[in-house]
């Protein structure tokens, strides 16, 4: 999987300072964006944080140097729209940006839908700070999350696939999860952490936190073939 | 018609007393009335035309008679002017000329009682003629003026029946408009509101009834003479004359009273009496020729009653002056009278007054009169004239659908019997594919009876049941009443109705009050249709039912909510706000850091329960699972939670069970993390049947070994949690293995306690 070209967003690990890391916060509630500009800033000094309150600021930021951003972090109740256009936007244009959703509570459905449309993470706002920047972290180096609650979201998404119908993106990767991916999954949902996933499968962490990954990606492309199949059946394309 | 009462007739002859009442009742159902109407006026109609071919014809599609031109022959010759008729072959009578007067379309519009006679006694000869033609079996022979100026003898055929297609279309016209009249104004009097609701009469009906009859049957009686062609028995024409000369009058009269009378009433009954009194002193004068005859000629009475006529509208104008509604019938009414009956005095009878030819046909000039009625049909649609009501006009609908139906099937079968036979297979096909589907189609749409089934009648007594405002409610009843029974009007009922019942021997259904509705009259049964019978009775009691059951449901239903909403209102009150506070008064950052988080979790589980969605003992369990060891390992604890059998329960649990358990489960954890030994805290969860074990065991601090089994202040409130889901909690120190456990068994399925 790591010979396939790189999918927008999976940037490689950032030296441990944030060194060259350019991260945009999106979000309306002012002390919530400061908290997280400033704490990443601290966390990672050398990093640049930008922020913005509206879907339309941050179009206006993402769009005019298409190359500043490494990351969003997008809430996605904005005063003036969806964060889900701005992940949605960030796909289409081609953006190098890792979309991530920033979320007070993990069971959120537009959280799923944002994930689905390609976000390549949350993070939770009520955590501590330590919390924040363990969670992104995480997600910067390949270990996305998935709460118990998102797993069964996701479990039920795949299980609801039509299986006869062997849908691929352009690599050539099916959108259907592998026994192991799913058991990976099914675990996850029952609150297991990677550490005892990977104990009870017998399998690395790191292999786990591989098949995290490819768990979300499949999750995106399903979900635009779902899309696609969905227009199809409605006659719009 | 009259208005039987069953409640105060004596019982003395029962069995014809009720007889009676059900004739009573079954004349009063609006359509019956119709109908009965409907068919005096088609008899009426159809007398007309029996008699009108029962007339001889004399060379029946030769002669055309033109006003202008006189007689015209058309036959191999061309068209010449016919001077005269000469009685058949063989037969001794003297020729007869024909005049202008004899050909005139009606006697009245001769200028002297000696010209009438003339005509009459000129009839008698023609009729004499053609008698004798018949007998022969020979025709009459006709003197034509050929255009060389010679003159020459053609054969005229005599046929002792006037063969249909020859009648002229001025027959049909007058024929049609006096059908169309009577129709209209049977509608008005079997429509009339005042029959079926206790209303008066309404003022001035009466005259536009009349004057409906008397335009009607004027226009069936001229139609008999006007378009006899030549020949007519001369009696025969002398009455259809004088009746013509009466009804025409009446439809006069019947302006008349309708103006004094309506919309305002301005000239009392016997003003208007005295007026048909006097004009028919006029016609009597004139029959019997008791007077000059330019005093009492028809057109002198029609003209004095067309100026009476806007006289009265001029001053009905002035009488609706500040009456608005009144002001607009007015308005209709009288400008539609004023120009139908304008065009006909205009163009037929004034001329004819002033000694000149008539610049319409009598016949044609139904036309406008008939436009009058169909004018006044529709403009009651709008303004209401004569207070009919709403219903009305639907049943006229109807009527005038049923009408062009009839009308376009006569159409279809005549065309059909004139086309030829390969036009006529064509249009066989045509008609079977295409129209019979469309009639059968508009037929099922306007008169199909809709009984509504059960699944509709079910799902508008859950509608009336689940309306909250008392105005939608009673909307929402009647028009399910409505939906159900059809009936031509919805009233509130007079009385207090305690069980649904008929009332007025079945024209009316008494409906008991209905949460914010009224007890309500439905009155005359399927459109007027039928009278109200015992097995609607039984219908209105059920559906009254159906609706009081859902009404019930959505009480307990509402109730459940409302217990539902109490409940999450203390949690966030007793939870969410009891850690707000404690973040509050907190003195050091750290507790109030954990204080707002465990708020913000709280929030959350509350949140999802408002949200309703059903969750899983599984999910329940993984979700704690994830949420505690966060917090352990933040305090530096590991927790180890393995799979178990309740990982694999699918069983559905109540938000007050997710919110029991969870909070049981942070306060042991509270407790561990707080007062026990570092070290790993051990959960385990197991599901056997409906009962949920789940235990929690960590190790044991020093502090701890001694405390008793309400250990920590939050103990009272596991325990006390555990019971009102009917479980059992255990906390207690195992000093032997060095460790405190607290272990729950709690049935899944409990209702909680201590909620009504």
């Amino acid at each position: 999987m790591t010979d396939r070209p790189q999918a927008p967003g999976t940037q490689p690990a950032l030296p441990h300072d944030g060194h060259g890391l350019r991260a945009l916060v999106i979000d309306d509630n002012r002390e919530t964006r400061s908290w997280i500009a400033e704490t990443l800033a601290l966390a990672l000094p050398m990093a640049q944080v930008d922020v913005a309150a509206t879907v339309a600021e941050a179009m206006a930021l993402l769009l005019d140097a298409p190359s500043r951003f490494d990351f969003a972090l997008i809430d996605l109740d904005l005063p003036d729209g969806s964060g889900l256009d701005i992940i949605r936007a960030i796909l289409q244009h081609g953006l190098p940006t890792t979309p991530i959703v920033i979320t007070i509570f993990d069971d959120d459905a537009t959280l799923f839908e944002a994930l689905s449309a390609g976000a390549q993470g949350y993070i939770l706002k009520g955590v501590k700070t330590a919390g924040l920047v363990e969670q992104f972290r995480r997600i910067e180096q390949g270990e996305p999350p998935i709460s118990p609650r998102i797993a069964q979201r996701m479990l039920a998404h795949f299980k609801a696939l039509p299986a006869p119908r062997r849908t691929e993106d352009a690599g050539g990767c099916p959108a259907e999860l592998t026994p192991r991916e799913g058991e990976v999954l099914r675990l996850l949902g029952k609150g297991l952490t990677m550490a005892e996933i990977s104990r009870h499968l017998g399998i690395s962490v790191n292999t786990c936190a591989t098949h995290t990954k490819a768990i979300y990606r499949k999750l995106n492309i399903s979900s635009r073939a779902e899309a696609a199949l969905a227009a199809d059946r409605r006659g719009l394309i | 018609m009259g208005h039987s009462d069953g409640a105060e007739a004596p019982a003395a002859d029962p069995g014809g007393q009720q007889l009676r009442w059900a004739i009573g009742s079954t004349l009063q159902v609006p359509l019956f009335r119709l109908t009965l109407l409907l068919i005096l006026a088609a008899a009426l109609v159809s007398a007309t035309l029996a008699l009108r071919l029962a007339q001889p014809a004399i060379g029946a599609g030769l002669l055309t008679i033109d006003a202008a031109r006189g007689t015209i022959y058309t036959g191999r010759e061309g068209p010449a002017p016919l001077l005269a008729l000469l009685p058949a072959m063989g037969a001794e009578a003297a020729p007869l000329p024909v005049t202008p007067a004899l050909v005139i379309e009606d006697p009245d519009m001769l200028g002297s009682y000696a010209a009438r006679r003339q005509l009459f006694a000129a009839q008698d000869r023609l009729m004499a003629l053609a008698e004798d033609a018949l007998a022969r079996g020979l025709p009459l022979r006709g003197l034509i003026a050929l255009p060389d100026g010679q003159n020459a003898l053609v054969d005229l055929p005599v046929t002792a029946r006037m063969p249909a297609r020859a009648l002229p279309a001025g027959f049909w016209v007058q024929l049609g408009c006096g059908a169309v009249i009577l129709a209209v104004a049977a509608c008005f009097v079997a429509l009339r509101a005042g029959q079926s609701t206790g209303r008066p009469t309404p003022e001035g009906l009466g005259g536009f009834v009349l004057a409906g009859l008397g335009a009607a049957v004027s226009a069936f009686t001229a139609g008999l003479y006007s378009s006899r062609g030549l020949v007519m028995d001369g009696g025969t024409m002398q009455l259809a004359s004088a009746l013509n000369h009466i009804f025409t009058l009446l439809f006069g009269v019947g302006m008349t009273a309708l103006f004094a009378r309506y919309p305002r009433p301005l000239l009392g009954r016997r003003w208007v009496v005295a007026g048909a009194g006097l004009v028919a002193l006029q016609v009597l004068a004139y029959r019997l020729e008791l007077l000059p005859h330019d005093l009492v000629s028809p057109q002198i009475s029609v003209a004095l009653l067309f100026v009476a006529i806007i006289a009265l509208v001029v001053a009905q104008h002035r009488a609706t002056r500040g009456h608005p509604a009144d002001r607009a019938a007015l308005r209709w009414l009288g400008l539609s009278i004023l120009l139908g009956s304008g065009v006909f005095v205009a163009l037929v009878a004034l001329p004819v007054a002033l000694q000149h030819d008539s610049i319409l046909s009598q016949g044609m000039a139904f036309l406008p009169i008939c436009a009058i009625y169909l004018g006044t049909a529709l403009a009651f649609a709008r303004y209401r004239l004569f207070d009919l009501d709403r219903w009305a006009l639907r049943i006229m609908f109807h009527l005038g659908v049923v009408a062009l139906l009839i009308a376009v099937d006569i159409l279809v079968l005549v065309t059909l019997s004139l086309s030829g036979p390969a036009s006529m297979a064509s249009a066989v096909a045509l008609v079977g594919l295409a129209y019979l589907p469309l009639r059968d189609l508009v037929f099922d749409r306007l008169f199909a009876r809709h009984r509504p089934d059960l699944a509709s009648i079910h799902a508008g007594a859950v509608t009336v049941a689940f309306q909250i405002d008392p105005a939608a409610k009673a909307e929402a009843w009647q028009l399910l009443l409505t939906r159900l029974f059809a009936p031509l009007h919805v009233t509130p009922a007079d009385h207090p109705v305690p069980a649904a019942r008929i009332a007025d021997e079945g024209l009316a259904l008494l409906v008991p009050a209905q949460g914010g509705a009224p007890a309500l009259r439905l009155g005359h049964a399927d459109g007027g249709g039928r009278l109200f019978a015992a097995a609607d009775v039984a219908l209105a009691a059920q559906v009254t039912q159906l609706v009081q059951a859902a009404e019930q449901d959505r009480a307990a239903y509402e109730a459940a909510l409302h217990r539902e909403r109490r409940r999450i209102a203390r949690d966030l009150h007793d939870d969410v706000g009891a850690n707000l506070l404690s973040a509050l008064h907190a003195k050091a950052e750290q507790p109030r850091q954990d204080f707002l988080l465990e708020a913000l979790a709280d929030l959350r589980q509350i949140a999802s329960g408002l949200a309703g969605r059903p969750v899983t003992l599984e999910a329940q369990i993984a979700e704690m699972r994830a949420e505690s060891r966060n917090r352990a390992e933040a305090r530096g604890h590991s927790l180890h939670w393995p799979l178990g059998s309740a990982d694999d329960c699918t069983q559905l649990i109540s938000y007050q069970t997710r919110r029991n358990l969870t909070a049981i489960h942070r306060e042991a954890l509270s407790n561990a993390l707080g007062h026990g030994a570092p070290g790993e805290i051990r959960v385990t969860a197991d599901c056997e049947g409906m009962m949920l074990h789940y235990r929690m065991e960590n190790p044991l601090a020093a502090a701890q070994a001694g405390a008793g089994p309400d250990r920590g202040a939050g103990c009272g409130n596991m325990q006390s949690r555990a019971q009102a889901m009917g479980g059992q909690l255990h906390s207690a120190a195992d000093p032997a293995r060095g460790i405190w456990v607290v272990t729950l068994a709690m049935p899944l399925t409990a209702r909680p306690e201590g909620t009504p």
